[in-house]
């Protein structure tokens, strides 16, 4: 069971393979913006519900976040290059050039 | 180079209609995940943390043009205009669709390449010297036995579910530029009584218990090869470990029963199955030895080389760095640096590939090589052709002069793309060389190898390089410890490991520190970084990465 505070549910799409994030309808969307956030217990429950939708979404999994703004901020690095790309196209490494959610940590 | 015959044509080809028939099920829903993930593995097609990802093998290494130029359409139209060179002499596609994937299979299928075994528990792409059937030091060419190996190990039903998975690398050379001695096995020709033979090696490997591979046969008649090396995985099949997967490769197999043993029943088991061997296997040898003949060499005049070698620095520093003497005293081995400074170690655009194969098929009779270092060669360019071959280089943004030098670094894709790893390892080597160009010091450093690896399985070779950095995950935050003294050579030996770990933030300056503090330690100008760390041991190079005023991490 995740021990954070606040979680979203992740997976990859099955057709594309791009990240997607379970949003309060019960659907999947790309948008980090759309993704509901969830208790830890919450989590575990919606993870059970995620996972029902294999032929959509593939690797369902909890990802803590930081929910103090309006869209959900990954904490864990990990998590934060799967939101926004991989460095060598989103500069990482620069905190001018980072996207917000990296550039946070 | 081999040519598919029609049984390795319809073989490829049923492959891809049964791949193509298990993307259908699986997006209507009739295959679920669970049943369909062994299915795409056994095909190369991984799913990583942003996308899929299809890892296709250059066996051997060995690519003609047209190959080339269909890797470059593949990564233009179905992936983002680019692909990735491994460490294992594959390229990898980041970037494909579900649906894409067969039909990408099918343009592979179409120049005799494919994706089969590229994952899974299975005996993986076959690897050999990037030099071979060119370099001047030379006994003879591994890739008819690599090819043959292809054939043998490609769907063969005793070994499709082994312990774990199994690496094999072959080299003709004395000097190792496959990296053998860290392979589950090795095999290097040798002379015995003027006879060429094999040594075979086993049980080498790096990842998390890093071991180098020990001689089990230090000659072996090259017509028992086959059935030797069968023999070698029919008893790791069934004494390697299947209750621990960190303990199933076939190092950890020789560490727990010892050499002796393990010598001793894969020999019983070579004298069981040798009867079976009746000669098939040396017919098939001497087929695919004849598909490897050196070109028709051609004599042609220098002086156009040689002229420019004299007059314009950038190209003559481009050949003392990027040249290799070939066994043809007319021509030179040409590697092609991917690692621009500040570029992804081993990316190149589709535009970059249809330059190489262009390059290939106008002056270098039509062959191309992948490292495991992740670039790539021209084994048979003409001297008279050099100085076009560079010029074109440089149109294509292929022509940086850093073969062998601190920018030349190995790295895995890390937690940039891959599902397993633990930290970066692109942005650093990115850092790294981009810093060494800055500071234009890396002619007078002299060769070094760093490699990087993401996680502690290894993909980046860290453990055998001169610096290797192993990057991991302390409390969800990256830190990157540093191994000192490694050697990927026939001289094999695992890093050190230098002390505490560094922050992402601290690697690079820590890098700067050592290499740039080792130009004091040189005992003259031309002692490279390996050769001083063992002349001194790891002490001065310690200091130089923590120094006394250095809080560690």
């Amino acid at each position: 069971m995740a021990k954070s505070e606040h979680n979203v549910i992740s997976g990859n799409d099955l057709l594309g393979g791009h990240v997607v994030y379970w949003t309060a309808q019960e659907t999947w969307s790309a948008d980090m913006g759309q993704a509901v956030v969830l208790s830890a217990q919450d989590a575990a429950n919606e993870l059970n519900l995620a996972n029902t939708t294999q032929n959509e979404t593939v690797g369902a999994e909890i990802n803590p976040v930081d929910a103090s703004s309006a869209i959900p901020k990954p904490t864990k690095r990990r998590d934060a290059i799967r939101l926004n790309g991989p460095s060598p196209e989103v500069m990482v490494f620069l905190p001018d050039t980072a996207p917000a959610a990296i550039a946070a940590e | 180079m081999y040519h598919y015959n029609d049984f390795d044509t319809q073989a490829v080809r049923d492959r891809v209609d049964q791949f193509r028939a298990q993307v259908d099920r699986r997006i209507s829903g009739a295959l679920t995940e669970d049943e369909f993930k062994p299915l795409r593995l056994m095909n190369g097609l991984y799913l990583q943390l942003h996308a899929y990802m299809l890892r296709v093998a250059i066996p051997y290494g060995t690519l003609n043009g047209r190959q080339m130029r269909q890797l470059a359409m593949i990564g233009d139209r179905w992936d983002r205009g680019y692909g990735h060179f491994t460490t294992r002499q594959n390229i990898q596609f980041n970037w494909p669709k579900l649906k894409d994937v067969p039909d990408m299979l099918d343009a592979l299928a179409d120049v005799g390449m494919h994706a089969i075994q590229t994952s899974g528990n299975t005996i993986r792409n076959v690897t050999s010297d990037q030099f071979a059937g060119a370099a001047a030091d030379e006994l003879m060419d591994p890739r008819p036995v690599a090819e043959l190996l292809r054939q043998w190990s490609t769907d063969h039903p005793e070994f499709q579910y082994l312990p774990r998975k199994f690496k094999i690398a072959v080299t003709g050379s004395p000097n190792d530029r496959a990296v053998t001695k860290a392979h589950d096995i090795g095999l290097r020709m040798v002379e015995q009584d003027g006879a060429t033979g094999v040594e075979v090696i086993i049980g080498g490997g790096l990842g998390r218990t890093p071991m180098i591979g020990q001689v089990v046969r230090d000659f072996l008649a090259l017509e028992d090869l086959l059935p030797y090396v069968e023999a070698i995985v029919s008893v790791y099949n069934q004494l390697g470990r299947r209750d621990n997967k960190y303990k199933a490769r076939i190092k950890i197999t020789v560490h727990e029963n010892g050499l002796d043993t393990m010598r001793d029943l894969i020999e019983a088991r070579f004298a069981e199955i040798k009867p079976g061997f009746t000669g098939i296997d040396q017919d098939v040898l001497a087929d695919i030895t004849a598909q490897f003949a050196a070109p028709t060499w051609v004599t042609s005049d220098t002086a156009a080389f040689d002229a420019a070698y004299a007059t314009n620095p950038v190209f003559r520093s481009w050949c003392d760095t990027n040249l290799t003497d070939h066994k043809n005293p007319d021509y030179a081995i040409v590697t092609v640096s991917v690692k621009k400074h500040g570029a992804v170690p081993g990316d190149a655009t589709g535009d970059q590939m249809r330059a190489l194969a262009d390059i290939a098929e106008d002056f270098a009779h039509d062959e191309l090589r992948i490292s495991h270092s992740q670039n790539v060669v021209l084994p048979h360019v003409p001297k008279a052709h050099l100085f076009k071959v560079w010029q074109a280089l440089r149109d294509a943004d292929l022509a940086t002069a850093n073969i062998g030098l601190v920018s030349d670094i190995i790295a895995c894709p890390g937690m940039d793309y891959c599902a397993l790893a633990t930290a970066r390892s692109i942005p650093v080597a990115q850092q790294i060389s981009s810093r060494f160009e800055d500071l234009k010091a890396e002619h007078d450093i002299g060769p070094l190898q760093i490699k990087i690896s993401g996680c502690i399985n290894a993909c980046g070779h860290h453990h055998v390089a001169h610096i290797g950095i192993l990057g991991l995950d302390r409390a969800g935050v990256e830190s990157y410890q540093i191994t000192l003294g490694g050697d990927a050579t026939e001289s094999a030996a695992i890093g050190q490991r230098a002390g505490p770990g560094f922050s992402a933030d601290e690697i690079v300056p820590a890098i700067e520190r050592l290499v740039m503090g080792f130009l004091d330690l040189k005992e003259t100008p031309d002692e490279d970084f390996l050769t001083a760390y063992r002349r001194l041991g790891a002490k001065p190079f310690q200091d130089l990465l923590y120094p006394k005023d250095r809080t560690a991490a």
